[in-house]
């Protein structure tokens, strides 16, 4: 169960990533390895200012891949959740569906649009829930109903 | 490499982009290309390698000697020193013959230490090169590199090279370092393989912040450009190598063998710690030095990077001063301003110097270590060594003095003093630091920190500042000749061609001040005690400078002078050619310093002559006749006159030296200080002969003897030796006194002096002169006479009146004349206890008289004249009692005996005694003035028989 959670994680946060921060792509294998050894308590190693024949101590790029990593797996656990209550749980089965990798005969008739509002509202709340702005929960949102409707980027 | 010393003609491609430039601001352009010459840390991480190979021998040695085997060694050499302990009483000679019996005694056993260290050393060596190869790997798994073969990985990759492709660099690999969110990369790699990693947030910047990005990676690509790779991870892996085969075996040793009391365990372990503490910083010093070059290669490459206002984003770093020689980078703010005034790349300062003296001193301490234990010829034992550093050094030093002053915008602004006193500091720090001398004989400061110890070291490292730190300066003027420019509005020129034959003279220059500094140690700082060093100190510094100076040690000296004084010539024969388009300019420059110069060392010449004449004259006027006759009394007077031609001969240099204008008239002025020291000399030369013609000039006689010319040639080897001091002091002092003269010639300028006052300047500067000449005079015979006391009689001006005749003594012997007793009378020489023993007798005995000439005839005497008096003489080896010449006269009454006897101690003085004998007798006359005592007196004890 956990590596299924994991696995989704994956996916979906990288179908995220491609639409919101494509240029993040060439990281996303090491950062989610560090962002799941992080949660199993393996932290990631951090890297010298000093370094030989380095550029020396710049300041750090904002990375979205975390915070969507973040979103992602806050997202899929509150979906999970609201599993338990049988009015949503035929959503959860139809989310797996049509999580990238799916084959498009196994993904199954498409969601109908209370079950996209009902996965954009628990998005936007998780979204919320992290600190993350109004405008840029509603991005996010957006952006995990388009991972679930339209066609992987990658 | 070019040589073209003249700016590009119009249409001319120039010489790497030197000239055409000229700077938006007006400065960095008007020097031409940053790289037009080596980078000014080229060579010290070779030193750096170098010192610390040549350092892990050591270690291994203190490994081998806690060994069973290295146990024995010890007890080998003290077998072997024994009898050169008991020889010690036999005299000096003996001493030393039987001291180098010993070494060869042991010399196998110090052999296999050698090599057992050395095989140390190339185990370093090996693993310090494993290490260098699997770098690039150990990288790529500790940072978690990553291969850009991903997805989206195809657009970084393409930008990564358009960027490579633009800098005109190799081919590199590219890597990715995800988890570093910093915009950042790294270089790294082999020859074979260069690697760059690029961090995940730089490659994040390649779309966000393109420009940065492209600005990072250029700074890497220059680094790939200026080879820093393979000096830096070399410099690395011999580090490492040296902590992980060297240092911790030691520290390990030392923990199981628990004697941490013996082998100098506790003065060796503070300076394993100040070893590694000093390569570590000078490590990051070079490297934070090497970002300088990079970012400015980085702007060469893209005129339009803006690596500038990245390296002005970064944040500051914080954290103590003393935290900053843990860092491989400057400050980003530091690094944006070198973009636009590039004067860091190009300063040569105080740790500049300080790095290069102590690692050269550090290193070749440590070779002196291996080759000692090599090898039994003690001249091989320094020379190896100050061979090796010295080219390191001497290369350093030139280029980056080259640097420093191709940033000078003025002719004849010479810098250099900082980085001199700082090369000076660190050759006396670094040999103190260096591990060998924790194992020395005698421990001085810092080991021991009693008062004596404190001020030896304090004088020794002042005495190498001194002599240190002019050479930079020097090495400045060489730079100021050749890269001459053809106007004043052009710029410098690089003159590689000059800067390599600089870095071949200062190799020489510095391999030579090594060997002394090496030799210094021995006769500067050997002694039983510290407190007994302290003591003979000023005769060891005297010693010292005549071992430099005399015949067999003059190499070395001559050619510092000769490649000093060599090397703004050859730039002038060097710009012969194109130096006749800025005729135009220098016939303005009026040609009265030749002139001038030629006349202050006429007047340095005159006066030289004039105090040498002025001494003598004082002396024959002031001194007491039985004082002046003194041997001590003549040879003090005789080093004072040295000593006073030597401080005219540098006094006119310096001189010379304030009123230089320009590199070859300061190389000048040394030649003015040899050729007024030879003035000197030779009128020295001539002081104990000048008195047949001048007898007011006598330093000995108050009526000197007028026979013989008054002029002799001059003994060329004491020529040279006072010539050369003269010039060797000249060239210590001379970059100081020019300095002097330049401020004082701009204040001078400022002030407007009329020329009436600089008339009465130069007239008080005469009569200066002739006060300090006339005081000197007066003064240094009586300093010379303080304490000398006559051992005997001169009688009157050295006649001495015997019995029946009348000898005059030579200076130097004294008449003993024994109270009551005229017939005898004894001459000595009390410096080496020679004597001539003058007996007169009646001849009365004539049988005993004619067998005494008999037993002459047997032994070899022959018929001989004194003053026309017909007697008999022998002189020859293998006389009894020591006799080495016997006269034996028959006059009337009375018969004499002249005996010369040998001084037993220095039988090689005898030719001397013979000839003084010689000159006495050439005296000798007889009057008719018989001794009432000798009239009937028979003495019954003639000389013994020689048989």
């Amino acid at each position: 169960m956990v590596d299924e959670t994991a696995e989704i994680v994956r996916s979906v946060g990288f179908e995220l990533v491609s639409r919101l921060a494509p240029e993040e792509r060439p990281l996303y294998p090491s950062l989610v390895s560090q962002f799941q050894g992080a949660r199993r308590g393996r932290g990631g190693k951090a890297s010298s200012d000093d370094q030989l024949l380095g550029f020396g101590a710049a300041e750090a790029v904002t990375m979205l891949t975390p915070v969507i990593l973040n979103f992602t797996s806050s997202f899929w656990q509150a979906l999970v959740a609201e599993a338990a209550r049988n009015s949503v749980h035929g959503v959860l089965e139809c989310v797996k569906a049509h999580l990238p990798g799916r084959h498009e005969a196994a993904a199954g008739p498409p969601l109908t649009p209370g079950q996209l509002q009902l996965v954009r509202a628990v998005a936007e709340r998780e979204a919320r829930r992290l600190d993350i702005s109004e405008s840029q929960a509603g991005l996010l949102a957006d952006a995990m109903v388009g991972v679930l409707t339209a066609p992987p980027v990658s | 490499m070019s040589t073209r010393l003249g700016p590009a003609p119009a249409g001319e491609p120039a010489e790497d982009g030197l000239v055409g430039r000229h700077a938006e601001d007006g400065s960095a352009g008007t020097r031409g290309s940053v790289f037009a010459l080596p980078a000014r840390t080229s060579f010290r991480f070779a030193l750096l390698i170098a010192a610390v190979a040549a350092s892990s021998f050591t270690f291994y040695e203190l490994i081998y000697m806690a060994t069973p085997r290295g146990r024995a060694v010890v007890s080998r050499m003290r077998l072997c020193e024994a009898p050169a302990q008991a020889a010690q009483a036999k005299g000096l000679f003996a001493y030393a013959s039987a001291l180098h019996q010993a070494s060869v005694c042991y010399s196998g056993a110090e052999r296999t230490e050698a090599w057992w260290g050395l095989l140390g050393v190339g185990v370093l060596i090996a693993v310090a090169g494993a290490i260098f190869l699997a770098q690039p790997w150990w990288y790529r798994r500790r940072m978690h590199l990553s291969d850009l073969n991903g997805d989206g990985a195809a657009e970084l990759m393409s930008r990564l090279e358009g960027v490579r492709q633009r800098a005109g660099t190799g081919p590199v690999v590219w890597l990715l370092q995800p988890l570093n969110t910093r915009l950042s990369a790294f270089a790294f790699g082999h020859p074979r393989r260069r690697f760059v990693a690029v961090s995940g947030g730089a490659a994040v910047a390649a779309v966000r912040k393109p420009a940065a990005f492209d600005a990072v990676i250029l700074h890497e690509l220059a680094h790939v450009k200026n080879r820093d790779i393979d000096q830096t991870y070399l410099a690395l892996a011999i580090w490492r190598a040296f902590v992980v085969a060297a240092l911790l075996p030691v520290v390990v040793t030392a923990i199981v063998t628990g004697d941490l009391a013996g082998f100098g365990w506790q003065r060796s372990l503070w300076r394993i710690a100040v070893l590694a503490l000093i390569v570590y910083s000078l490590r990051n010093a070079v490297l934070r030095s090497r970002e300088f070059d990079a970012d400015a290669r980085a702007r060469e490459l893209d005129p339009e990077t803006q690596l500038g206002p990245v390296l002005a984003g970064l944040p500051a770093r914080t954290g103590r001063r003393a935290w900053h020689l843990g860092w491989t980078h400057p400050q980003g703010q530091a690094r944006a301003a070198a973009l636009t005034d590039p004067a860091p790349l190009y300063r040569c300062r105080f740790w500049d110097g300080l790095a290069v003296g102590l690692v050269a001193a550090i290193g070749a301490s440590a070779v002196r270590e291996i080759v000692t234990l090599m090898t039994t010829t003690y001249g091989v034992r320094l020379l190896v060594p100050a061979v090796i550093f010295g080219a390191f050094a001497g290369a350093a030093l030139a280029v980056a003095v080259w640097r420093n002053q191709l940033l000078e915008a003025g002719t004849s602004t010479i810098k250099g003093w900082a980085a001199g006193s700082g090369l000076g500091l660190g050759l006396a720090a670094g040999w103190i630091i260096a591990l060998p001398h924790a194992f020395g004989p005698l421990p001085l400061a810092p080991d021991q920190l009693n008062p004596a110890a404190v001020g030896v070291l304090a004088v020794w490292t002042g005495l190498a500042v001194l002599v240190f730190t002019p050479f930079p300066v020097w090495v400045g003027h060489w730079a100021d000749a050749w890269q001459q420019r053809a106007d004043v509005t052009a710029p410098r020129v690089p003159a590689r061609g000059g800067m390599v034959a600089a870095a071949v003279a200062a190799w020489v220059v510095m391999a030579i001040g090594l060997y002394l500094l090496l030799l210094s140690v021995t006769g500067i700082l050997g002694g039983s005690s510290a407190a007994s060093v302290w003591h003979q100190l000023p005769q060891s510094l005297r010693d010292m400078g005549f071992m430099i100076t005399a015949q067999d040690g003059q190499v070395g000296g001559w050619v510092v002078c000769l490649v000093v004084v060599a090397m703004p010539f050859a730039a002038a024969v060097a710009h012969r050619q194109w130096r006749r388009s800025a005729e135009a300019h220098d016939a303005a420059v009026p040609h009265r310093r030749p002139l001038a110069t030629a006349l202050l060392c006429l007047a340095g010449c005159l006066t030289a002559v004039a105090l040498t004449l002025a001494v003598s004259a004082a002396t024959h006027a002031r001194i007491a006749g039985p004082v002046r006759w003194s041997p001590d009394f003549v040879s003090r007077l005789v080093i004072f006159d040295e000593q006073a031609i030597v401080v005219v001969a540098v006094a006119f240099a310096l001189i010379a030296a304030a009123r230089a204008r320009s590199a070859r008239h300061v190389a000048i002025c040394v030649a003015v200080g040899a050729a007024v020291a030879a003035a000197g000399v030779l009128a020295l030369s001539n002081a104990g002969t000048i008195d047949r013609c001048f007898g007011s000039l006598s330093i000995q006689y108050t009526h000197p003897p007028t026979a013989g010319g008054c002029i002799t040639s001059p003994d060329s080897a004491w020529l040279r030796q006072i010539v050369l001091g003269a010039a060797l002091v000249s060239i210590v002092f001379v970059p100081a006194a020019h300095a002097a003269g330049i401020l004082a010639g701009r204040r001078i300028r400022q002030a407007r002096v009329p020329a009436g006052v600089k008339a009465l300047g130069w007239l008080a500067a005469g009569i200066a002169v002739i006060a300090a000449v006339t005081g000197t005079a007066l003064w240094g015979p009586a300093a010379s006479a303080h304490g000398v006391e006559p051992a005997g009689s001169i009688g009157r001006d050295g006649w001495v009146r015997g019995d029946g005749y009348d000898i005059r003594l030579v200076p130097s012997w004294y008449a003993l004349t024994q109270a009551g007793n005229p017939t005898r009378m004894i001459i000595s020489f009390p410096s080496d206890g020679a004597a001539i023993d003058l007996l007169s007798l009646t001849a009365g005995n004539s049988a005993g008289i004619t067998e005494y000439r008999n037993q002459l005839l047997r032994i070899g005497a022959r018929p001989a004249l004194l003053d026309g008096a017909p007697g008999l003489r022998i002189a020859r080896s293998g006389l009894p009692q020591g006799i080495l010449e016997q006269w034996f006269i028959v006059r009337g009454p009375a018969v004499y005996l002249i005996t010369l006897h040998q001084a037993p101690a220095w039988p090689e003085d005898s030719p001397y005694f013979r000839h003084s004998l010689a000159r006495m007798l050439g005296t000798w006359h007889w009057t008719n003035r018989v001794s009432e005592l000798n009239r009937g007196a028979t003495d019954p004890a003639l000389a013994p028989s020689p048989a």
